[in-house]
């Protein structure tokens, strides 16, 4: 007990100083640089450095957090969480001490934090080499460093005034990370559309809003449970559940602010928007693992803070399912390869939400306990599954980004599996692991999340378990099925689309340009980027074939801590080793391993057979032509299909949504009657998909609007510039407030 | 008895990838017999020698094409082997176990990876076939996912094996079960979605039109061609197979391994009959109808869908 708690110290005294320094190196010393435009040249020692304490102080998190791990398999289960704390900020002003936990499902995300901050970190003294990274290079690690320390402290933080403040902290230093398109533009001679002027502006502003508005409703909920407690120590809230009332207050409050800070759908706007404005380095770690903090505080607040409820389950699960629908949809129809990653990441935050969601449902249930674990389990599965297909899939991204010059629309990429190899078929690696198809580790979580859904509908038979279910539930939990299992077939169609467009093929951008900008054929990028891709490509593969043995080692340790006082605490908590071991009774966890033997060795079989036919009969086995059957004219690239023609027929089928697709017929008799070149082109469907226009942000703009009319007035009328007034309102506020004291107090 | 015991499982695997190609000649027999296209007949091998002959001749590769255009039929290949070997076919002990969940995904890998390589050539027929598979694809697994749904409500388990044996168990009654019942005409319609057959497409023709993912296979010849038409055969095997096992079973569909001889005969005796009546009512339902247009065919994936929804209210009713 002891040690771990001098294990924690160090931990967070040496995370701290490493963080610190890489933070406040690059802004005090400023190397003078070469004025010369060349790729090879070293990054500024600075900048290096600044690198090298990121990776220090990340790979120190790993490590706690194995040792974590590995004291908890060698002592069966018999560690206690170690609870620094708490200390004083100010002497003498009690309410602002702070307090650090480590408990299992902190070490489970201290560890992935460390692993991504430590890939991020090596890939960039590869990626920051760029051109376009040249001049704000300082700056981005910097923020950098500073964005790490502030997630890890989030997840450590054990009281409200310090997790408020690390949240604060990472919205402030993501915040300035966005900054970075406009602060590209700004300093660079070419000209930018002025769309994307725009959009570069109205990126951190944006940011900001929303994060704003997710703390206030974050901070009340604490503040709430903090009055109920009587304490800010999250332990001490932890011991004092509220009244069922409270709770559903707390509760809405809780979802509406990590809904909004996790991307749940009326607010996803904001991540297809800011994420593309950040530079690329860092896009694995913000939408990778920084997200998913708000996902975190999830499992803290549902499960632990507040007694679940199954009617939240339902108001969970639905929310979650249709933001997995509309972000899949709108990453089919948008244009450029970041865009469509950052809505796939919270179609994914949905599914991972999904099981959450399930695993309310049926925590109250006595005799499915373990049928909630199973939701549970899925979703930390799917969260570190995701984290890491994901991540993959940007530092592919950031990889093309270099060798393009920033370019990353579909329709002037192509052919790159040919140009660039190597990270064309890491890429591809993880495609096929999020659309979900074995033997990668995408397939695993999906598969458990839906059984989940389908153990589910079992149970929830009307009749079934004293009356909980109804024919109502039964539809709603259908209702899901069909948007969960659409949103997963759609990321196959999305990913076959990204993948077929831009690395298949030949390249759609003229060879001039090409020559000129991008990075010449056979030319990929740094060893150091490749290495991490590797190693995160590897991660998709033996996670999805040794699923058992991580849920086992990672998954379950995090609620298994401490059983007998954890029980005490959280009786409604799912997770324990009776439903565990239930769990794999009752579900058949497929034999992935089994599969690809068996399918390996039937090609064996016939492809050495076909081969000995071809070998024994005929002269050619393989012959090269230049062209492709083409229906008697020769081949040119400019005739490949455009990305939007591609999902033509998908966004036809959704059509009865009101999606908006556009009324073909009409067009078609349109341009059949028109032979104006610039109206033909107006119609055809390479142009098609720009009408997919986001009804969410139409309508925000929209609530803006009436919002800032009915502000203007209502304040003209209430700020008459009467300094008399002005202290009226404060008394008046300061008496309610006494009030929503007084009334919450005792509990409701 | 203890070789039989281990070498059954196997055998019954290699038995239907070996037949397959049959199953598909059966097929075209009986359609050019139905059509009266004398001149048409061919006998039941044809598949084999058309395999032989393709075999011979040298693979075709452009210069566009990448790996994935290569390792695409392997794929195939490796999918469709995996779940021939965990089906059932006379024996009830099979290789691998597997779940209905799991063939789903199966079909959309192999789905998937054959609309990449659809991809990889870029001619127009490519895409073109491909995006109409990922179009079925999304129509498919809506579809099956509610099949499933009607199934988990009516016995809470999709292990294949389990759900045969219940199957068995109900015995003359299994007639009498509505819910089965609609969800038997459920499968068939995911059944014409993933072999592409009419009115969803045409694969004896070669048109733009009618086609879907043969438009991708225009583009192999020689040995890659062989070893994705050949794979072709074994999924159309695989799922014939699958539809007459899971909801026509009989006694002699789940023997045990140490079971006599006479029975093994049996056993295969009703497997051919079985197949050779799917074949009958397949053949009829192509004859008799149209092929549909493309933006058509979601009424009948809706008409599927709508199918399996009942099928969940009748399970609520517990019949």
């Amino acid at each position: 007990m002891i040690t771990s708690i001098r294990f924690l110290y160090l931990q967070l005294c040496f995370t701290s100083l490493f963080f610190f320094l890489g933070f406040i190196f690059p802004l005090l010393k400023h190397t003078k640089e070469k004025n010369t435009k060349k790729e090879t040249d070293d990054l500024p020692f600075e900048v290096r450095f600044s690198l090298l304490a990121a990776f220090l102080g990340s790979t120190l998190n790993i490590l706690v957090s194995v040792t974590y791990f590995g004291y908890w398999l060698n002592n069966n289960g018999k560690i206690v969480a170690p609870v620094l704390g708490p200390f004083h900020w100010m002497p003498y002003l009690p309410p602002l001490q702070w307090e650090a936990r480590l408990d299992g499902l902190s070490a489970f995300f201290c560890l992935l934090i460390g692993f991504f901050a430590a890939g991020v970190a090596i890939y960039s003294f590869g990626a920051l080499k760029a051109i376009h990274y040249r001049k704000q290079s300082r700056s981005i690690v910097s923020a950098f460093n500073v964005f790490v320390w502030a997630t890890l402290m989030a997840v450590l933080a054990n009281d409200v005034f310090t997790l408020i403040a690390a949240l604060e902290f990472m919205t402030l230093s993501f915040g300035f990370l966005s900054l970075y398109k406009h602060k590209l533009y700004m300093d660079d001679d070419n000209k930018h559309s002025q769309e994307q002027l725009k959009n570069a502006r109205l990126a951190p502003q944006i940011y900001m809003i929303i994060s704003h508005a997710s703390t206030a409703f974050l901070l009340l909920a604490l503040t709430f449970l903090a009055i109920q407690a009587d304490s800010l120590s999250l332990d001490v809230i932890r011991a004092n559940h509220p009244g069922k009332n409270l709770s559903s207050i707390i509760f809405i409050l809780a979802f509406l602010g990590l809904g909004i800070r996790a991307g749940l759908t009326p607010a996803h706007i904001w991540v297809s928007l800011v994420h593309p404005n950040s530079p690329t380095t860092t896009h694995a770690f913000s939408l990778g693992i920084a997200i998913k903090v708000a996902i975190y505080l999830m499992y803290r607040f549902f499960f632990e803070f507040l007694t679940p409820q199954p009617e939240w389950g339902y108001l969970i699960l639905f929310v979650a399912v249709i933001t997995a629908l509309v972000n899949v949809w709108y990453a089919i129809a948008s244009h450029d390869l970041k865009t469509a990653l950052a809505y796939h990441s919270i179609e994914n935050v949905g599914i991972i939400v999904a099981g959450i969601g399930i695993s309310v449902i049926f925590s109250s249930t006595a005799n499915l306990r373990w049928l909630s674990s199973l939701a549970l389990i899925a979703s930390f599965y799917h969260l570190m599954n995701h984290a890491i297909f994901k991540g993959l899939l940007y530092l592919g991204t950031g990889a093309i980004d270099n060798l393009t010059s920033q370019t990353v629309e579909f329709d002037k990429l192509g052919g790159l599996i040919k140009l660039y190899p190597m990270t064309s078929i890491l890429f591809l690696i993880g495609s096929y692991s999020i659309a979900g198809f074995p033997p990668l580790n995408g397939f695993i979580s999906e598969y458990l999340t839906l059984f989940s859904v389908y153990k589910g509908l079992y149970f929830l038979r009307p009749g079934e378990l004293g009356g909980t279910g109804s024919i109502l539930s039964s539809f709603l939990f259908i209702i899901a099925l069909i948007m969960l299992v659409a949103s997963f077939v759609m990321t196959a169609i999305c990913f076959y689309k990204i993948v077929g467009i831009s690395f298949l093929g030949d390249p759609r951008t003229d060879k001039f340009i090409r020559d000129s900008n991008w990075s010449p054929a056979g030319k990929d990028v740094p060893v150091s980027m490749q290495f991490v891709m590797v190693v995160f490509a590897s991660f998709c593969i033996i996670l999805g074939i040794f699923p058992r043995f991580f849920i086992n080692t990672l998954i379950f340790p995090i609620y298994a801590v401490d059983q007998a006082s954890f029980h005490l605490l959280l009786p409604n908590f799912p997770i324990d080793q009776a439903s565990f071991n239930l769990i794999w009774s009752k579900v058949e966890l497929p034999m992935v391993s089994g599969f690809v033997f068996v399918g390996g060795g039937t090609v064996f079989i016939v492809y050495i057979s076909i081969w000995l036919i071809n070998k024994l009969f005929s002269n050619f086995p393989v012959r090269e032509v230049d062209d492709q059957v083409n229906c008697g004219t020769s081949y040119r690239p400019s005739m490949q299909v455009s990305s939007e023609q591609l999902v033509f027929l998908i966004q036809d089928a959704f059509k009865f949504f009101g999606l908006p697709r556009g009324n073909l017929v009409i067009q078609n008799r349109e341009i059949m009657s028109l032979s104006d070149e610039k109206v033909v082109r107006q119609y055809l469907p390479s142009v098609l998909s720009d009408k997919v226009v986001e009804r969410f942000n139409l309508f925000y703009n929209r609530a803006w609007e009436i919002t800032r009319k009915w502000s203007t007035m209502i304040g003209c009328w209430i700020h008459t510039g009467d300094i008399r007034r002005s202290l009226l309102y404060i008394l008046l506020t300061n008496i309610i407030i006494l009030f929503i004291f007084l009334l919450f107090k005792d509990g409701v | 008895m203890l070789l039989q015991l281990s070498v059954s499982p196997f055998l019954q695997g290699v038995g239907l990838l070996v037949f397959s190609p049959m199953i598909v000649g059966i097929l075209r027999y009986l359609k050019a017999l139905f059509s009266s296209k004398r001149r048409h007949l061919v006998t039941i091998f044809h598949p084999y020698w058309y395999l032989w002959e393709t075999a011979k001749l040298p693979s075709v590769r452009a210069r566009v094409t990448s790996l994935i255009f290569i390792c695409t039929p392997i794929i195939l290949m490796a999918s469709y082997g995996a779940l021939i070997f965990s089906l059932p076919l006379i024996f009830s002990n099979t290789i691998l176990e597997i779940n209905l969940v799991m063939i789903a995904i199966i079909l959309g890998l192999a789905r998937f990876s054959i609309s990449l390589a659809g991809m990889d050539t870029m001619t127009s027929f490519g895409w073109l076939g491909g995006s109409r598979e990922m179009y079925y694809q999304l129509i498919t697994e809506v579809s099956i996912a509610l099949f499933l749904a009607g199934l988990a409500i009516r016995s809470n388990t999709f292990e294949l094996v389990t759900l045969m044996n219940e199957h068995v168990k109900l015995g003359q009654g299994l007639i009498f079960q509505p819910t089965l019942l609609l969800l038997s005409i459920s499968f068939w319609i995911i059944l014409l979605f993933e072999l592409g057959r009419n009115p969803v497409g045409n694969p004896a023709t070669h048109l733009e039109l009618t086609m879907g993912h043969k438009a991708i296979l225009l583009e192999y010849a020689g040995r890659d061609l062989v070893l994705v038409e050949y794979s072709e055969m074994v999924k159309f095997g695989f799922l014939a197979t699958l539809f007459v096992n899971l909801f026509f079973p009989s006694d002699y569909s789940l023997l045990p391994s140490s079971s006599s001889w006479v029975h093994i005969l049996i056993a295969i005796f009703l497997y051919l009959l079985k197949i050779v009546i799917f074949l009958l009512v397949l053949t009829f339902w192509e004859g008799t109808r149209p092929r549909r247009r493309l933006r058509e065919i979601i009424q009948l994936g809706f008409s599927g869908m709508i199918i399996s929804i009942l099928a969940i209210l009748y399970g609520f009713t517990g019949l």
